[in-house]
């Protein structure tokens, strides 16, 4: 990786620029970077959609119309119809609220949950550690979206225990990765020198640590944004997401399912909207760790 | 070897109990008494007091735990409240339906990751380079369930060269099997033919900037033995450490694919214990898929162990 210093051009007497900032560095690296410009114009393109749904949406997503079941796509719908004439397209929109929304929300559980349990683990080291990476073994020996299947299952089947259930069985990655990063930088000389001057262990976590480990962190929040989607349609498509009427991809697929015979485009709109934006979020996690460790 | 293998065993056994108290633990989540969940809306009060003494939800959760995880360790796995079946012997049933789905899954994504990972690591950075990283980044993110609806459509309805779904024993029609396991197979193996394509990929990068590599291409050995003999097969190490460790995505995989497939497996009996209430089944084949990780952690551990001279010589 060159670093680009400012040189001088002849016979002209230029003041150099100061060093690039860390962050204008990683800045350029990613914009560079064009698979990940694409997931994040991906990632970009799904949110406007979802949070414009009402606007853009031609119909009530859970306007049920009996003499129009079962279409295929045309001007008036489209993408088609479903099994009860509801528009496929506006539930397409709508659909992408209930995917990102649970993207969103599990991996801010999970990370809520893991980051800290991991940086107290890290931190402090010793029977802590101990106590607090068992725990975080086993809830990472059982395969998550078997965790998250029988949480869900436990929970109730809903949106919100979903997001619960995802978020909690992926909190453990979190905390693996953040204690892993807190005991290579709690040996760092600011570290020492913020102890030196008696900063209490909470403000040198808050402050010192946790700043410094933000960039993995940031990376590992991306792709388990896609992983959460992922798990969100999975578990939808189990029946123990998004309860009916209302719209999400992976109950979508379900229903397109058991019509398969009969309207089989009905099976294609959800899934390469699940695909898509689970592609944009992995791209922009390459991209964002490709950008911020460019030894890789 | 016999001090390391010991000494796994010791630190796996406090993870197995932390498993069974966090799969005990689930029942504690089911919203109200799980006596009435069980027993359904319209169960009398002598039908749910029955089944708090049966399920012994009267005692203490120490006691309770106690006596769950005593009952699992003589084989017995509770009774299914519907069917009046052990679930032991259920879960049994299942179990060579999915391994030899999970089997066949892994076989295709060696067959197709390995091969793949190393032609794009041998032409780092060239357009082939660039298509199976394409393909890697699709595999990852293509919802499996999705896929197989996908197949089915293709395979199934408009070419109709595969049966749509439904599980035939390998014992009882090899070809059968075969036919019927085919799209599953591919469906549950596509993320991990991606999985292992990235990792064979970097492992052989990592492995090509070797010195010993080095040597043998400067002491003028044919490009493919150097390849084959000093590059892959010390990338393998890694790759049997991953493939053992994709074990825990495999197993969940298959709740989807057995799902997409009407295949009878563990997948499908979770999700259909999870419909008809049935949670100690559901608590079963999630401690048992728990317990299967650390075994074959173990194992990994071992076979890293075994394929490592260094590891073998410093006991």
């Amino acid at each position: 990786m060159s670093v680009s210093v400012s040189s001088a051009g002849p016979g002209k007497t230029r003041i150099p620029r100061p060093a690039q900032s860390q962050f204008a560095l990683t800045f350029r690296r990613f914009v560079r970077n064009r698979a990940a410009l694409a997931g994040l114009i991906i990632v970009g393109l799904f949110a406007i959609l979802a949070i414009f749904a009402p606007l853009i949406a031609p119909q009530d997503p859970t306007a049920t119309d009996w003499g129009a079941i079962r279409q295929s796509p045309s001007l008036a719908h489209l993408f088609g119809t479903d099994e009860l004439g509801r528009d496929v397209f506006s539930r397409i929109l709508y659909g992408a609220r209930a995917s990102l929304l649970a993207g969103f929300v599990s991996v801010l559980i999970s990370f809520g949950v893991g980051v800290p349990l991991g940086m107290v683990a890290g931190y402090f080291g010793g029977f802590l550690d101990t106590v607090i990476m068992r725990i975080v073994d086993a809830f990472l020996a059982i395969p998550f979206l078997i965790l998250a299947i029988a949480l869900a299952a436990f929970l109730g089947p809903s949106l919100s225990n979903a997001m619960i259930a995802i978020g909690i069985s992926f909190a453990p990655v979190f905390a693996r990765l953040a204690r892993a990063q807190t005991m290579v930088v709690k040996v760092e000389e600011y570290i020492e020198a913020a102890r030196s001057i008696g900063a209490p262990h909470s403000v040198i976590l808050s402050r010192h640590v946790f700043v410094n480990i933000l960039p993995p962190l940031l990376v590992q929040t991306t792709l388990a944004i896609a992983t959460a989607i992922i798990a969100e349609a999975a578990l939808g498509f189990l029946g123990l997401g998004q309860q009916p009427p209302a719209p999400s991809w992976g109950s979508m697929l379900d229903n397109a399912r058991a019509s398969l015979l009969i309207a089989p485009t009905m099976a294609i709109y959800p899934g390469v909207a699940i695909f898509l934006t689970v592609l944009g979020f992995n791209l922009l996690g390459d991209g964002l760790h490709d950008a911020l460790d460019p030894k890789d | 070897m016999l001090r390391f293998l010991a000494n796994r065993v010791l630190v796996a056994i406090p993870t197995l109990v932390l498993i069974s108290i966090i799969v005990f633990s689930l029942q504690q989540l089911l919203p109200g008494d799980p006596a009435l969940i069980i027993g359904g809306g319209e169960a009398s009060p002598e039908v749910i007091a029955a089944i708090r003494e049966e399920y012994g939800f009267n005692d203490p959760l120490v006691i309770q735990y106690f006596h769950w995880i005593g009952d699992i360790f003589r084989g017995d796995f509770g009774v299914s409240y519907r069917t009046r079946q052990p679930i032991g012997p259920m879960i049994l049933d299942k179990i060579p339906v999915t391994v030899t789905l999970g089997a066949a899954a892994m076989l295709f994504s060696l067959v197709i990751g390995i091969p793949l990972g190393i032609l794009a690591a041998l032409g780092k950075g060239k357009g082939w380079d660039h298509a199976v990283t394409v393909f890697a980044m699709s595999g990852i993110s293509i919802p499996n369930f999705w896929l197989g609806i996908m197949l089915i459509l293709l395979f199934a309805v408009k070419l109709r060269w595969l049966p749509a779904g439904g599980f035939v024993p390998f014992t009882e029609d090899p070809i059968g099997c075969l036919r019927s396991i085919a799209m599953p197979s591919v469906v549950l193996g596509t993320a991990l033919a991606a999985a292992m394509m990235r990792h064979t990929r970097s492992a052989m990068l990592n492995i090509l900037q070797q010195d010993y590599v080095r040597t043998a291409r400067s002491k003028g050995l044919a490009e493919r033995v150097v390849i084959v003999r000093h590059a892959f097969l010390n990338a393998l190490v890694p790759i049997i450490t991953l493939a053992t460790l994709q074990f825990g995505t495999l197993l969940a995989g298959a709740v989807l694919t057995e799902q997409v497939f009407s295949i009878p497996g563990l997948g499908k009996m979770v999700v259909d214990s999870v419909f008809n209430r049935e949670y100690q089944a559901v608590q079963a084949v999630t401690l048992l898929s728990g317990v299967a990780f650390v075994a074959m952690n173990l194992l990994a551990d071992i076979l890293y162990f075994w394929a490592n001279p260094k590891l073998r010589a410093n006991r």
